[in-house]
C-alpha cells in the first residue's frame, strides 16, 4: 500500500489548465477518498464529498499561491465536506462489545475489532476524528494533520493525545502513536 | 496489535476498490465544472438583488403579522363586544336567571330616589348612574343616561328596571339595549325596537379620566331608557354582573 504522506503534487503554475489540473488532482483523490471513507463510514457519501472537493480545487487551484500545500489544504476541503456531509445524516452503527484481548487473531474477530473501533472513531468529534484519521489513517506527520485541520502542532499532538485516551484508554501514548 | 496498524485494519475493511475513481472526479470536474461555475456566477450577480428581496420580504411579513395582528385584536374585540357573546353567553345566562329584588311600593309617594353617593350619582355598588330627560314621545318619556364605574368588571352586567308600584315594564332603546323585544317606537323619525333589558360589557365602555384623582379612570356606558306614560315614574333598578348585585330607586 503507497503511504499517503508520500505522494507530492508536483508544482504547476498560477493559471491551471485542464491537464495540468487533472496531473494535480489525480494523486489526491484516493487520500481523499481514503480520509472521506474514514470520516463518513459510507462509500457514496465519501465520494461525493470527494467529488464537491473537487469541483471546489477546481475553482481556487489558479488562486492558490504555494501549491506544495496542496494536499494538505484538498484533504481539508475534504474534511470540511465531510463535516457537512455529516451534519445531514446520522451515522448508527452496532456495537459488538469486542475484548481488547484476544488469544488468536481470526478473520471473523480481526472484522468484529474494526467494527468496534470504526464505532469508537465515529463516536469522536469532528476535529478529533479528523487527526486521527489524518495521523494514524493517512500516516500523515503531525505538522501536516495540523495544517489540515487548521490547528498549531502542539493543539494537534494534545487532541491527537486525548483522542487516542478515547480510544485505548489502557494503552500508552507512546505505544499507540507507534 | 499497534493502534495504527488496528486503524488501518479497520478501514481497509470497508475500502472498495477505487480503480478509475480519481479519472471519474476530475472528469466529472472538467466536464461539469464550467457549468457549475457559470451557475455560481449567475447566483453571484443576483446575490444582491436577491437579498434585496429577502430584505423586503421580510419587511412585508412583519408588516403583516403586525397588521394582521392589529386585525385579530380588533377583531376579538368587536366578537367580545357584542351582547350575544358565545364566550359570555352562559354568564349572560345566568345574570339573567336572577330573580328581581326590587321592592313593591303600595304608592308613588313613597318612592324615594336612592341610595346617593357623594359625588351626586344613584347606586349602591360598583355601578352609579347619572342623566337627563331626552325626548318624549306618544308611547311615554326616554333619558339619556349614564353607567360609570372606576372598577375593572369582568363579564356581562345585566340591567333590569320596573315600575316598582305598577310593575308596568321600563325599556331600552338604542346601544347597549338586548333581550326580548317588548315593543317598539318612533323617536327622532327613527324606527327603534324597545328591550327588557341593558347589557353592558367592561371592554364597550368608554374609559374616561375623571377627578379626582385617586380614582383617575372611569368605565362609561351612555343609554337611553324609556319610561312609558302609565307608568308611576317610580322605576325599581337591578343591576347584576359577576359577583355583584345592586338595587337602587329612580323616582
Amino acid at each position: 500500500m503507497q503511504r499517503v504522506a508520500d505522494v507530492k503534487p508536483s508544482s504547476a503554475s498560477q493559471q491551471v489548465s485542464e491537464s495540468t489540473f487533472a496531473d494535480l488532482l489525480k494523486p489526491l483523490i484516493e487520500p481523499g477518498f481514503r480520509l472521506a471513507l474514514a470520516m463518513l463510514h459510507d462509500a457514496q457519501a465519501a465520494e461525493d464529498a470527494v467529488q464537491e472537493a473537487s469541483f471546489t480545487a477546481w475553482r481556487k487551484l489558479g488562486r492558490m499561491r504555494d501549491q506544495g500545500r496542496l494536499r494538505p489544504w484538498f484533504l481539508g476541503v475534504v474534511a470540511n465536506k465531510c463535516r457537512n456531509a455529516r451534519r445531514k445524516r446520522w451515522v448508527v452503527e452496532v456495537s459488538v462489545g469486542v475484548p481488547e484481548e484476544l488469544p488468536a487473531i481470526s478473520l471473523e474477530e480481526r472484522t468484529l475489532r474494526g467494527t468496534d473501533l470504526r464505532r469508537a472513531i465515529s463516536r469522536l468529534s469532528h476535529d478529533d476524528r479528523l487527526v486521527v484519521v489524518l495521523y494514524f489513517y493517512l500516516d500523515m506527520p503531525v505538522d501536516e494533520v495540523a495544517t489540515v485541520a487548521g490547528t498549531s502542532v502542539g493543539a494537534t499532538r494534545a487532541r491527537l493525545y486525548r483522542a487516542i485516551k478515547k480510544l485505548r484508554p489502557d494503552v500508552a501514548i507512546e505505544e499507540a502513536l507507534r | 496489535m499497534s493502534l495504527r496498524r488496528d486503524v488501518h485494519s479497520a478501514f481497509d475493511q470497508i475500502t472498495p476498490s477505487m480503480g478509475g475513481l480519481p479519472e471519474r472526479v476530475v472528469q466529472t470536474v472538467l466536464s461539469e465544472g464550467a457549468t457549475r461555475r457559470r451557475r455560481e456566477k449567475m447566483l453571484f450577480r443576483f446575490r444582491a438583488p436577491l437579498s434585496l428581496v429577502a430584505v423586503l420580504l421580510l419587511i412585508v411579513l412583519v408588516a403583516a403579522v403586525f397588521v394582521g395582528g392589529r386585525i385579530v385584536q380588533d377583531w376579538n374585540a368587536l366578537h367580545k363586544s357584542s351582547p350575544a357573546g358565545q364566550s359570555n353567553q352562559s354568564q349572560l345566562a345566568e345574570l339573567e336567571a336572577r330573580p328581581l329584588q326590587l321592592p313593591v311600593l303600595k304608592a308613588a309617594t313613597e318612592c324615594n330616589t336612592g341610595p346617593w353617593n357623594s359625588d351626586g350619582t344613584v347606586g349602591s355598588g360598583p355601578l352609579s348612574i347619572y342623566g337627563g330627560l331626552g325626548p318624549r314621545t306618544s308611547w311615554g318619556t326616554y333619558w339619556n343616561n349614564v353607567f360609570y364605574t372606576d372598577q375593572q368588571i369582568a363579564g356581562p352586567i345585566v340591567v333590569r328596571v320596573r315600575d316598582v308600584v305598577n310593575n308596568v315594564n321600563v325599556v331600552f332603546v338604542g346601544k347597549y339595549a338586548a333581550g326580548p323585544v317588548v315593543g317598539t317606537d318612533t323617536l327622532n323619525g327613527t324606527r327603534v325596537q324597545q328591550h327588557a333589558e341593558l347589557v353592558l360589557y367592561a371592554n364597550n365602555a368608554a374609559l374616561v379620566t375623571v377627578n379626582p384623582p385617586s380614582k383617575p379612570h372611569a368605565f362609561v356606558w351612555g343609554f337611553t331608557v324609556g319610561v312609558p306614560n302609565d307608568s308611576t315614574g317610580s322605576t325599581g333598578w337591578q343591576v347584576d354582573g359577576m359577583g355583584f348585585s345592586e338595587v337602587f330607586l329612580s323616582c
